[in-house]
């Protein structure tokens, strides 16, 4: 049993641990929130017991309703020296000022950040349900836990040479934007975002559209590595997501910045869906180091027009994404897209297209792709508008369009 | 007055020296003796002034050192900083429970304030420093002073950010309702701007970036909390790299505990820690030397040692009782050991005995013999 001692349950519902998931995974793990909940019996459970993970938030005997006379560090000391070996249990300690994960030589206790802990609990005990086996390196870093301690070292070591470096960025650098990651130094340019894990969880449409709609940028930089797992090399999605989205940057030059020595990780990028996002205009991967930042922002920029877009990300090979049932289901809804938009009708005026489908980076790169977020000519727009209400066939039902009728 | 005032009285007089106060004690056994009437009244005085002896420190005072301070002070006023709700929010990111806490006793608004836990801040660690509970000494003093006033820098990175900073209060003029330094789910869930430093660093303990507010006060923390993700035996070796050690020393870490939990001055400890290690090196007879490196709990102790196992201490127990301290051992139990740690010494001894010595811990210099043992110990008593 994982035994979750945390007395905060605002803080494990918004790391997404609400009741009803515990529920869900009742018999995998028992939250305990105050010393009601750890009596004797449960102790008993926790300590006497085989194969247990003990899960303990730091500040627990902080909290008012939990303070005891004891010194807390004595407590924390015998956690952390009890005997687990005997028992075949875990422990881990975990704490909002923890900011480093760190994995004991023992492979039997361990220390994170509280967001680690949450976000790869599930992970953790989707790994003992398959293998039977505790895995104290998935709760630290996920599903791969072969390559990510190695890249959060990397960023550490890139991060020190960064701030240690003897150049300073040019302050009041305005035609820049930079996304960074929360792991990241500080944004060395004016205009910056920072892209938080549940940003990249929902997807990052929106972040696109809320930093890059209204301000023009002759670059835009994007991390390579961000989000809960830096293996997932979001920065490749999050550019091609940038050149599939109709913004006032959607053509800007991105720099792809990265902490990596990328020789070193090729095959990993090269497997990676959107690698080919490299080979596209204005699209370069640079290195951590503000003299190489400020060198990108200095360079001539090459002009790149919409007209090119179409030809350029046809470079990309993106799969269709799980949640359609086959090739079918997305031409249809390609085709409805398609016939709107070729009839000069609003997509969002079809009312059971679910829109949310725009959205997705597969439907905004075949749109892109398709040279469907280009103007139409005002001759063919005018045509269509003319032509329109003339097509036969075409029964629009106030629920769905009929698309058998072109069979 | 009856005699047991007498004595008490007696015992209070800081200008006796030890032998005065053995032959006091002599002197009282001896009236206790003759006394027939053992009742429990007279034991409770006896522990009076067994109390009082042991608060004068027992100790005579050794020439040139000052007055011994036991370091439980400091670990009880570290601790009594760490739990105090309010400074708790100098020292840990500000997760909701605490912002609401913040917001609870700030009589003004119904959102938070800065100014308000600002002033929050000033008036619990004004508290906590009065005390006569707890004491900081002096150096802890003068650096959580710092670091919370900005009166001047703070740590031996000379850092001159401070909670008074006039940096701090324009950003939270520009980020109203929101803390400087946020926890994660604050920053996730509640959209809370994170503080960036404007001059970002690097911590010469942990070797981590620091770069938000968030981060400073986690660094701040890092100088006086010996954890599991802090722990000593990372900041020895960064340490130990950086000064080079290995050109002259075998340095090994054996039973050095990493998730030891512990309330220290750092900065401190290893600065006492390098003065060892100039020692030994300055009077080690050989071009390369072995040095053990321990860190444990032992009967409620948690002990530091450094073991140099190719060498014996060059003087007899009963010199090195008479005289502990040579000229260069006493800057370094003055200004860096006192109130810090207490201090053993095991050791082969010149005459080849071989003993533990309690140099510096409050009371008179003893040796217990010891059957066998290579080389010289210190051992420094952290907490006991």
């Amino acid at each position: 049993m994982i035994y979750i001692i945390d007395d905060n349950k605002t803080r494990q519902k918004n790391s997404g641990w609400s009741e009803e998931i515990l529920n869900k995974f009742k018999d995998f793990v028992h939250p305990i929130y105050n010393f009601e909940g750890l009596n004797e019996e449960v102790k008993n459970e926790i300590f006497k017991t085989n194969n247990n993970v003990i899960l303990f938030h730091e500040s627990f005997f902080d909290n008012p309703i939990n303070k005891t006379k004891e010194d807390v560090n004595k407590i924390k000391d015998k956690l952390n020296n009890y005997n687990y070996e005997d028992f075949n249990s875990f422990y881990v300690s975990f704490s909002g000022s923890n900011k480093e994960r760190k994995l004991r030589k023992d492979n039997r206790s361990a220390s994170a950040p509280v967001s680690v802990i949450y976000d790869n609990l599930e992970h953790f005990i989707l790994k003992f349900k398959n293998e039977k086996r505790y895995d104290l390196k998935t709760l630290l870093y996920g599903k791969n836990t072969s390559i990510e301690p190695e890249l959060f070292e990397q960023l550490e070591k890139a991060k020190v040479n960064y701030i240690n470096e003897q150049h300073d960025i040019e302050k009041n650098i305005d035609n820049v934007f930079l996304f960074r990651s929360k792991y990241d130094v500080n944004p060395p340019f004016s205009n910056y975002s920072t892209i938080l894990n549940k940003e990249t969880e929902n997807g990052l449409h929106k972040k696109v559209v809320d930093c890059l709609s209204d301000g023009y940028f002759d670059s835009v930089f994007v991390p390579l590595c961000f989000g809960p797992s830096l293996s997932d090399y979001n920065g490749l999605r999050l550019a091609t997501h940038i050149r599939c989205t109709q913004t006032k940057n959607q053509l800007s030059r991105i720099f792809i910045y990265s902490f990596l020595d990328t020789s070193e990780y090729l095959n990993d990028l090269l497997n990676h869906e959107c690698f080919n996002i490299l080979k596209i205009k204005n699209i370069e991967l640079i290195a951590y180091s503000k003299k190489v930042f400020q060198d990108a922002v200095l360079k001539p920029i090459t002009k790149f027009e919409l007209k090119e877009l179409s030809k350029e990300l046809n470079k990309l090979k993106l799969e269709v994404p799980d949640n359609y049932e086959d090739n079918h289901s997305i031409a249809n809804e390609f085709g409805i897209y398609q016939l709107s938009y070729n009839a000069g009708i609003d997509i969002s005026e079809i009312t059971d297209f679910d829109s949310k489908k725009l959205e997705s980076l597969y439907f905004k790169w075949l749109i892109a792709k398709n040279g469907l977020n280009e103007k139409l000519p005002e001759k063919q727009e005018k045509e269509n508008k003319d032509y329109r209400h003339k097509l036969r066939g075409i029964i629009h039902t106030g629920q769905m369009i009929d698309l058998s009728k072109f069979k | 007055m009856d005699k047991y005032s007498f004595i008490s009285d007696l015992m209070k007089n800081k200008s006796l020296t030890h032998s005065q106060k053995e032959r006091i004690c002599q002197l009282v056994a001896k009236e206790i003796k003759n006394d027939e009437s053992k009742d429990s009244e007279i034991l409770r005085r006896i522990r009076e002034i067994e109390k009082k002896l042991n608060e004068n420190g027992g100790i005579t005072k050794i020439e040139g050192l000052k007055e011994y301070i036991n370091p439980l002070k400091q670990y009880n006023a570290l601790l009594a900083y760490n739990q105090n709700p309010i400074l708790k929010t100098t020292c840990h990111d500000v997760n909701d429970y605490y912002l609401n806490l913040l917001i609870n006793k700030s009589n003004e608004t119904e959102n938070y304030d800065f100014q308000t836990h600002l002033n929050l801040i000033f008036g619990e660690f004004e508290k906590i420093s009065n005390s006569k509970e707890y004491g900081f000494t002096n150096k802890m003093y003068t650096l959580i002073k710092n670091y919370l006033t900005g009166k001047s820098t703070w740590s031996s990175q000379n850092i001159n950010i401070s909670w008074n900073d006039g940096f701090l209060k324009k950003w939270s003029k520009n980020n109203r309702g929101m803390v400087p330094n946020p926890s994660n789910e604050l920053v996730e869930n509640n959209g809370n701007a994170e503080c960036f430093l404007e001059k970002e660093f690097v911590s010469k303990f942990t070797g981590k970036t620091i770069s938000t507010f968030t981060d400073l006060v986690l660094f701040f923390k890092s100088l006086w909390h010996i954890k599991d993700e802090n722990p000593l035996s990372n900041i020895i070796e960064r340490n130990n790299k950086s000064l080079n050690y290995k050109s002259w020393a075998d340095i090994k870490f054996h039973n050095f505990s990493e998730t030891l939990n512990l309330y220290t001055d750092v900065d401190k400890l290893i600065q006492a820690y390098n003065k060892i290690m100039n020692l030994i090196r300055k009077h080690s007879d050989n071009e390369r030397t072995k040095i053990i490196l321990s860190f444990y709990h032992q009967n409620n102790k948690k002990i530091f040692s450094i073991h140099q196992s190719d060498t014996f201490w060059k003087k007899s127990i009963v010199d090195t009782k008479e005289k502990p301290f040579g000229r260069d051992m006493e800057p370094i139990i003055n200004k860096l050991i006192n109130g810090l740690c207490d201090l053993h010494l095991r050791a082969k001894f010149e005459d080849g005995k071989c003993a533990e010595l309690n140099l510096w811990d409050g009371k008179p210099i003893e040796s217990k013999p010891l059957d066998d043992f290579n080389g010289v110990e210190y051992l420094l008593i952290l907490k006991k």
